[in-house]
């Protein structure tokens, strides 16, 4: 039988699930208000689980729920009530690290799978066989595995393993970090992480100051490799990014996959998909652990030179098939005269320039778009689909060619 | 309380003085399977003439190294427990029916009854998690079916990384290695102790913690001090008074402090 190859996307909130979703996310991991490693992001009321998982179950999407902190006494008053409704709304699977939850998953007989996270820093086949005998179907690998750690693992266990393939990278391994509880009070292990190991450091006895942020995952060169030894899910981090990032990284990561399923992936489309999500994030990124242990390339030293990416110039809310005008939300200044590109989950990038005639909610015509989530209008020929995006042209396939 | 005391040994010639101090249960890094301590091959751990022996197994523990271990455990002769980190450490133990007394000790994770509970139908012991409050952390000791371990007296583990961040450094800056190092940072001052070895890099924390006056009357099955980077005189001088006050660069951690981790309720 084919084993399972999901792209498995990170989103914040029901607009970035349905971006996930439309950009060709095979399933979408989501954070509930509670028990989340995301505490301070707005994440899902039980509502919009519910909604969430509608929508997702609709275009034939998974849904998973994090319920990963690592819990207190306290924070176990309600959590199976919690279970049950997660169970309830159709929820395909919970992502956990602590042993009680797996506990109650089991005795409370749930129909939802159970993943373990990468919370609990599965990193030998022993362990996975734990959790397999627990009854999960899924583990999380830590990030610090190696291809020969995958395999090993994939082949004594047979169990469905999901690996991080993009996005930030935590120093430690992960739960075995509480920086952020010495230096704050934050609880890292309950979603307070502060994000201590960004800090610049001074360091005794001499001037040179100590850092030890990662640069970022990324596997667009090792993707084919990954797929081969057995990977089955292929995991974006960063459940707090924006709309533009998860657009763009999830749909970036679908034409990986399927142009490795399908035998077609060449050394200029790796370059050329490299080369934007590359620019989309900003910053440096590598493979990390995947071909051994990361060195002193593989981090940053003296702080990060991140500017804000303004390739984002704005999101198709409507396009009017008759008169062939779209009516997008700004996000990003441009003018006419500028050359963008289109990218959407129904059809490959087109570049197109600014025409002339380019107008406000108000129909008055406009040189350029400059307010910040303004209202503009202006026709265009190609079909274009609530949820499209348009960002500045940089990169050519032909460039790569 | 002194007979309860598991010490960690980082020096094998301090063992007298803790034997002559009242301690009698002794916890030993194994080569290989440990970051943030000093370590000791099998056979040295082996020659060391004391009764209660224990070995520290601390690592998150790769596939290569699980197949190692599984001959290491079958040379455990003359040592009554291990002390674990990795779960697989577990799953191999019990296969191999070995009749060494296991003890958990994930740094971070033993925070709930429920747990440690389900830890103890497996195990012998679980040390507790020391960023807890005292009153989550007798909750868990009056509560569960076994004796648990607690922190006592040493620098508390509060990172663990794979990467060598102090080699990455000094390569950076070609400033010579130097495999223990403090470090501050700027804002707000809190210094960590960062040490490292091949198997990854650990901080410590800034201060010590001494959780004496709190945890004196409880029913455990060993305090745990850890004398990592302390001096063998403080040390001493701890095991010897194991009095309620507090010394100058000691602390009682979270025992009084709750973390938070929700900055507002949306």
């Amino acid at each position: 039988m084919q084993e399972r190859i999901e792209l498995l996307s990170p989103a914040g909130d029901l607009e970035r699930l349905k971006i996930a979703c439309l950009y060709g996310a095979d399933a979408i991991y989501i954070g509930g208000q509670n028990y989340s490693l995301r505490a301070n992001a707005l994440n899902f009321s039980l509502d919009d689980i519910k909604e969430a998982v509608l929508f997702a179950h609709n275009l034939n999407k998974r849904v998973y729920v994090t319920v990963n902190i690592v819990f207190h006494d306290k924070d176990l008053a309600g959590v199976k009530e919690y279970l049950k409704n997660l169970d309830s709304i159709g929820v395909d699977a919970i992502i956990v690290s602590d042993v009680v939850i797996m506990d109650l998953w089991r005795k409370m007989k749930l129909k939802m799978e159970l993943h373990v996270s990468t919370q609990a820093s599965a990193l030998n086949y022993e362990v996975v066989n734990f959790y397999k005998e627990l009854g999960a179907t899924r583990v999380v690998l830590a990030r610090e595995a190696t291809k020969d750690d995958i395999i090993r693992i994939k082949k004594e266990t047979g169990l469905e393993l999901e690996c991080f393939v993009h996005g930030a990278m935590c120093t430690s391994i992960s739960g075995r970090c509480v920086l952020s509880n010495y230096a704050t009070n934050r609880d890292s292990n309950r979603g307070g992480c502060a994000q201590v190991c960004r800090f610049v450091f001074d360091a005794l006895n001499t001037d040179k100051v100590f850092s030890m942020t990662p640069k970022d995952l990324n596997m667009v060169s090792d993707i084919a490799e990954m797929i081969k030894i057995g990977v089955n899910s292929f995991k974006v981090e960063g459940r707090m990014r924006s709309v533009y990032y998860i657009a763009t990284v999830i749909d970036v990561y679908r034409h990986l996959i399927d142009m490795v399923v399908n035998n077609k992936l060449d050394i200029a489309y790796t370059n050329y998909y490299l080369s934007i999500l590359n620019r989309c994030a900003n910053r440096d990124s590598t493979s990390q652990f995947f071909n051994g242990l990361p060195g002193r390339n593989e981090q940053y030293f003296l702080g990060r030179d991140e500017v804000s990416n303004k390739d984002f110039l704005g999101i198709v809310l409507d396009y009017d098939k008759e008169n062939k005008i779209v009516t997008l939300e700004q996000r990003n200044y441009f003018k006419v005269g500028d050359v963008v590109e289109f990218f959407g989950p129904k059809h490959e990038v087109f570049e197109f320039v600014i025409p002339a005639d380019i107008r406000n909610k108000d129909d008055e015509i406009i040189e350029v778009a400059n307010h910040p989530r303004m209202i503009v209008k202006f026709k265009i020929d190609r079909e274009l689909e609530q949820f499209d995006m348009m960002r500045i042209k940089v990169f050519d396939i032909s460039q790569f060619l | 309380m002194i007979s309860k005391i598991l010490i960690y040994v980082s020096a094998i010639e301090n063992i007298d003085d803790y034997r002559k101090a009242g301690v009698s249960a002794f916890l030993f890094g194994l080569d290989g399977y440990c970051v943030g301590y000093n370590t000791y091959s099998l056979d040295t751990i082996k020659k060391v003439n004391v009764s209660n022996k224990y070995i520290l197994l601390n690592r998150v523990i790769d596939c290569k190294d699980i197949d190692k271990l599984k001959n290491v455990l079958t040379q455990l002769d003359g040592i009554k427990g291990i002390v674990f980190e990795d779960i697989g450490v577990y799953e191999v133990v019990k296969k191999m029916n070995l009749g060494l007394e296991l003890i958990l000790f994930q740094n971070h994770f033993a925070t709930n009854k429920d747990s440690v509970s389900f830890w103890l139908e497996r195990v012998d012991s679980v040390f507790l998690s020391n960023e807890i409050t005292y009153e989550e952390l007798k909750k868990i000791v009056d509560s569960v079916s076994k004796k648990v371990c607690v922190h006592l007296y040493g620098y508390n583990q509060v990172m663990y990384s794979r990467r060598l961040l102090l080699t990455n450094w000094s390569l950076e800056f070609n400033i010579p290695y130097k495999d223990k190092n403090i470090i501050e940072d700027k804002g707000t001052h809190i210094k960590f102790r960062v040490m490292e070895n091949e198997y990854g890099t650990v901080m410590y924390s800034e201060n010590i913690f001494n959780g004496v006056k709190y945890l004196k009357d409880l029913d455990v099955l060993y305090y745990y001090v850890n004398t990592m980077l302390i001096d063998h005189e403080k040390i001493m001088k701890f095991l010897n008074g194991l009095n309620d006050s507090l010394s100058e660069g000691e602390d009682i951690g979270f025992l009084e402090k709750e973390t938070i981790y929700k900055l507002k309720e949306r």
